[in-house]
């Protein structure tokens, strides 16, 4: 009997061991994207403060198409927020002040413990003259 | 022995297969201008872009010999010309004649012997949620994307193969996130899926030809 409850509670710890790990690893979402390149036109990045505009229509000013950026990221509360910060460094980089068209979506990887955003744009450099 | 005789087998099996491995678009495309446009619902502008980029790049690559341009340059000729893409009538029981006249039209207007158009239908993340709610007891990860490819002729205003995939990304290996970084995004299944596409299309070109 004694023998059974040992075995019990080592099963019990390893479950929760797994559990927690499980859990731990939720949270390592990894904010990544893929960029693809629209030009062979190479443009100076933006310094950190340069703030980029984000939408999901189109703007009226001319602009030069730089790149798809196509990026997911974690979204606990199920807002774009992560995404969105992860669109505008991404933009910075490559130079451009404007992420637009993006197309928005919440989902989850493996579970609705770990709601994930997705986002595709595209990244253009606004000509403001 | 055993061993090498089988590792000796399997080599020569695979210089077989790599010399035999038709060269796609070979001929064809060959010093050829291929022009990559694409259509798409007002949504999916971006999705359309990255597509159309994707499809250059692969095209490039399957038939290197080729000239491959795409980008938005193309589009804003074709919008200054007043042509419309959307014109164009890929069902091959409609009358096709005006969208062969299209065809010839933008063809002559960018200088291009072949034209590859790209249309994204239905774009989306099977079940995914638009917009700021999240309903926490549907979990889908899995990426759905319909692609259609076609190439056409150019000079004769003539689709010669069309190709269709709805394509769908696999789970990710993952239970509450583990291996997230492995989710499949839209960049990896239209590079997949649309190389099939092509490897199908300009083999099938290939042998269509006049």
């Amino acid at each position: 009997m004694l023998k059974f409850r040992s075995k019990f509670v080592q099963l019990r710890n390893v479950g929760f061991l797994f559990l927690l790990m499980m859990l731990l690893t939720s949270c390592a979402l990894v904010t990544q994207s893929q960029i693809t390149p629209l030009t062979s036109e190479r443009f100076t990045s933006l310094p950190d403060n340069a703030e980029i505009m984000l939408t999901r229509g189109d703007v009226e000013q001319p602009y030069v198409e730089i790149a798809v950026i196509d990026a997911r990221a974690i979204a606990w509360s199920g807002d774009f927020t992560e995404v969105d910060k992860h669109l505008r460094e991404k933009a910075r980089e490559l130079g451009g002040n404007a992420v637009i068209n993006i197309k928005y979506e919440i989902f989850f990887i493996g579970s609705p413990a770990s709601p994930a955003a997705s986002a595709v744009g595209t990244v253009v450099k606004i000509n403001d003259s | 022995m055993e061993y090498g005789k089988k590792i000796l087998i399997l080599a020569g099996c695979l210089f077989l297969y790599a010399i035999n491995t038709p060269c796609y678009g070979a001929g064809l495309l060959d010093q050829q201008t291929v022009g990559v446009l694409s259509f798409h619902p007002d949504r999916e502008v971006s999705l359309s872009k990255l597509a159309t980029a994707i499809v250059a790049e692969n095209l490039a690559e399957l038939a290197p010999e080729a000239k491959v341009v795409f980008g938005s340059k193309l589009q804003k000729q074709i919008n200054e010309a007043n042509l419309d893409i959307s014109e164009i009538t890929f069902d091959s029981n409609k009358d096709s004649q005006q969208s062969s006249q299209l065809i010839k039209k933008i063809g002559a207007l960018l200088d291009l012997d072949f034209i590859c158009f790209v249309v994204i239908e239905d774009a989306e993340r099977e079940g995914a949620i638009k917009g700021r709610y999240v309903n926490r007891t549907r979990a889908t990860p899995v990426t759905k994307l319909d692609l259609k490819i076609y190439l056409a002729d150019a000079k004769n205003g003539e689709i010669l193969v069309e190709k269709a995939r709805k394509g769908k990304s696999s789970e990710p290996l993952s239970m509450l996130g583990l291996c997230s970084s492995a989710a499949p995004g839209y960049t990896d299944l239209i590079r997949s899926n649309s190389k099939r596409l092509l490897k199908k299309i300009l083999k099938e070109a290939a042998s269509v030809e006049p």
